[in-house]
């Protein structure tokens, strides 16, 4: 069963502490060929573990601090929708050339933590403490959701836990098409899946060990027909020649293989990365043209595409995905009032009230999904 | 290590031939003297004479004048190589740092020499603090490759690290530009690194070869050549290097400049906004001295051109 990324991992370290979790015999079962090394405490990481590309090496341990956190989003006044972020899978093996991890990871392993009835009780503590509203959550952040077979094995555990919530949701995001070894669990609804797409030409250039678009459309029409809830994002958004096409043709793709009756919401983010990020951009993806776009830095000095572009490129894709009828929720990760209000003719008045539209949404999309009908003072804290 | 007489006729060729450090003249030294340690020299006794390494100028200069001594700092025979540059090394960083290209001659010199890694290594993470990677000592030994006259400026300007890669990663054409930009117009360190940042990024976006860039850009000067001050002639040189590395954002800009030249502005009123357009809106800044200014004013916000500021929020 071990997935294409799987078959990166050259060797597993184990922290003493988690030697006999459930969790880690799951993982060694999925790695059967991957030399496991015992290590005494994390102190000892750095010196057992060699220099080698921390995305051939699994380190398996327990969390020290918080892993369940609110979404670091960006500084205003740019908008974020206050999704929580549950940090379990830290790294990615797919190595996509504009990804932020390369520039926010430093650990010598890719880091796995097995210590998951903990991490449900913080995701249950952050529930309780807001009972009344709803709360999204994923493990998309900081890794891939589902690449490893590591993360999918707690993304089972969290599935099952959703399964039984009434008012929180959990996000799976992904690039991958493996979704095999969740598709049998119950979720009863609660559970979203998502997919980061863009066109092919930039897979090609920019993605490459991700699989195709297409087969991403059909594991989430797959995935769609088991009842699951989808997602997508349209996130990095890059400025191609042939943008207009190549997106518009994607999105016909979108909806041909998945009915938008079954997508909870569609994001779209043009890419964006802190300036030094591009320096290690070009030593580390000398072909990759991205980091000679037309960008300009923001007002939460983030390199991204300057607004009257983006502007135009946004108003392309968002007229073609809303233009069926009764669209999914669309909207922006992390982009100015200005450019909500130009393109979709409105703007959230704050993140709190983007946090509340996505309730507001779902509620009136998805009966059932939610337990009460949202109220957007409950959203305002 | 001593301070010795020693006779330039002793003094033989370094191996290498190259001067490994950079010299600096002590601005106080204007009288050349063989029997007074002025100048810093280095010298390395070694099997087959005296090799200079530090202070090859002021050493030339006593010869010229008749001069038969030097007085010098003697590194003896027992010192290695090795150890000798790191006296040197030493001595030079405790008035500045060792600037890139002596990092990259002595890299070259180390490899000449067939020094083993960790001795690279180590005088490397020495001097510099760095790790040294092959990926790095490739864009130090790079620097060796630039003209002198590159090297100068850099260091004229105090150019951090990474300019002198940028520098050095330009192709030869490109570079021979630059050159001929910082004869004619000395630009400012940060002037100078725009322009090469955004040469090679015009370079690597557009996917053309260098000498197609580099004609065409010399072709805006030829044109605008006509009695122009080094000053416009760079500034020229600087915009049309802009408006190429961001056509969207400059035919952006051409669009508003063009509407705002049909908006009949009084004369004391300005209109400013964000050069790079992430946020909307404008500044009107006026310029009220006398009564008519104001009443100019008021005047021009009741008129007509209301629906043309209203627009041209539209189109910012």
């Amino acid at each position: 069963m071990n997935l294409p990324a799987d078959r990166l991992i050259k060797k597993i370290f184990v922290a003493a502490e988690c030697a006999r979790d459930e969790i880690v015999e799951q993982i060694f079962t999925a790695y059967p060929k991957q030399k496991k090394i015992a290590i005494e405490s994390e102190k000892s990481l750095t010196e057992t573990i060699p220099q080698e590309d921390p995305k051939k090496i699994l380190l398996v341990t327990h969390s020290k601090g918080e892993v369940v956190k609110d979404c670091p989003g960006t500084a205003a006044p740019y908008l974020c929708c206050r999704y929580q972020v549950i940090n379990q899978t830290l790294n990615c093996p797919l190595n996509c050339t504009y990804c932020i991890l390369q520039y926010y990871l430093n650990q010598p392993a890719t880091i796995i933590y097995t210590d998951y009835q903990k991490i449900i009780a913080e995701i249950e503590q952050k529930i309780a403490s807001q009972s009344h509203r709803l709360l999204r959550f994923g493990t998309g952040e900081l890794g891939d959701s589902l690449a490893l077979t590591a993360s999918q094995i707690f993304a089972i555990k969290l599935i099952g836990y959703f399964a039984t919530q009434k008012n929180a949701l959990l996000e799976l995001k992904t690039k991958t098409d493996r979704i095999g070894l969740i598709l049998d669990q119950p979720h009863n609804g609660h559970t979203v899946i998502s997919w980061s797409l863009n066109p092919l030409v930039i897979r090609n250039s920019e993605e490459h060990l991700a699989p195709p678009p297409t087969r991403r459309l059909k594991a989430a029409a797959e995935a769609a027909r088991r009842g699951f809830l989808i997602g997508f994002h349209f996130d990095p958004i890059i400025d191609i020649p042939d943008w207009e096409n190549q997106y518009l043709d994607l999105i016909e793709e979108l909806y041909h293989y998945v009915d938008p009756a079954r997508i909870a919401w569609i994001s779209l983010g043009s890419l964006r990365f802190p300036p030094s990020m591009k320096t290690k951009i070009i030593a580390r993806y000398p072909y990759s043209r991205l980091p000679y776009g037309e960008l300009i830095r923001g007002q939460d000095q983030k390199m991204r595409y300057s607004r009257p572009r983006r502007t135009e490129i946004y108003r392309s894709i968002y007229r073609k995905l809303t233009e069926i009828r009764e669209p999914p929720f669309v909207y922006f990760c992390m982009e100015s009032p200005t450019v909500w209000q130009d393109v979709c003719g409105f703007t959230p008045q704050s993140n709190a009230h983007l946090d509340y539209l996505f309730a507001e949404s779902l509620w009136r999309r998805f009966p059932g999904v939610i337990a009460e009908s949202p109220r957007q003072e409950d959203y305002r804290n | 290590m001593q301070i010795k007489k020693i006779a330039i006729e002793q003094i033989i060729p370094s191996q290498s031939q190259e001067r490994l450090f950079v010299e600096e003249i002590n601005p106080d030294c204007n009288k050349l003297n063989e029997s007074l340690f002025l100048q810093p020299v280095f010298l390395h006794h070694t099997c087959d004479g005296f090799i200079i390494l530090y202070g090859f100028n002021y050493i030339s200069d006593i010869y010229k004048c008749g001069g038969k001594n030097i007085q010098a700092f003697v590194i003896p025979k027992s010192q290695s190589l090795f150890s000798a540059l790191n006296i040197v090394a030493d001595f030079i960083r405790r008035s500045r740092p060792l600037w890139p290209i002596e990092i990259a001659r002595i890299l070259q010199l180390f490899n000449q020499q067939q020094f083993s890694n960790a001795k690279k290594s180590a005088f490397f993470k020495k001097f510099t603090e760095k790790d040294l990677t092959r990926t790095l000592e490739e864009r130090y030994l790079a620097l060796i490759g630039l003209n002198p006259l590159l090297h100068k400026f850099l260091i004229e300007k105090k150019a951090p690290l990474k300019t002198w890669f940028l520098t050095a990663e330009c192709p030869p054409v490109i570079r021979d530009l630059i050159l001929n930009l910082i004869t004619e117009c000395q630009p400012s360190l940060s002037t100078f690194e725009e322009i090469s940042r955004n040469l090679l990024e015009i370079l690597r976006r557009e996917n053309i070869a260098p000498e197609q860039l580099t004609a065409e850009m010399s072709q805006v000067l030829i044109e605008k050549a006509e009695k122009i001050q080094p000053s416009q002639k760079l500034e020229i040189f600087r915009s049309k290097i802009q408006e190429r590395r961001f056509p969207l954002m400059t035919i952006h800009r051409e669009r508003l400049n063009n509407f705002l030249q049909t908006i009949q502005l009084p004369s004391a009123v300005e209109i400013e906004f964000n050069p790079n357009f992430e946020e909307r809106g404008y500044r009107l800044k006026a310029e009220i001295r006398t009564p008519n200014d104001l009443r100019k004013l008021t005047e021009f916000l009741n008129s007509a051109a209301q629906s043309d500021l209203k627009h041209l929020l539209e189109i910012l």
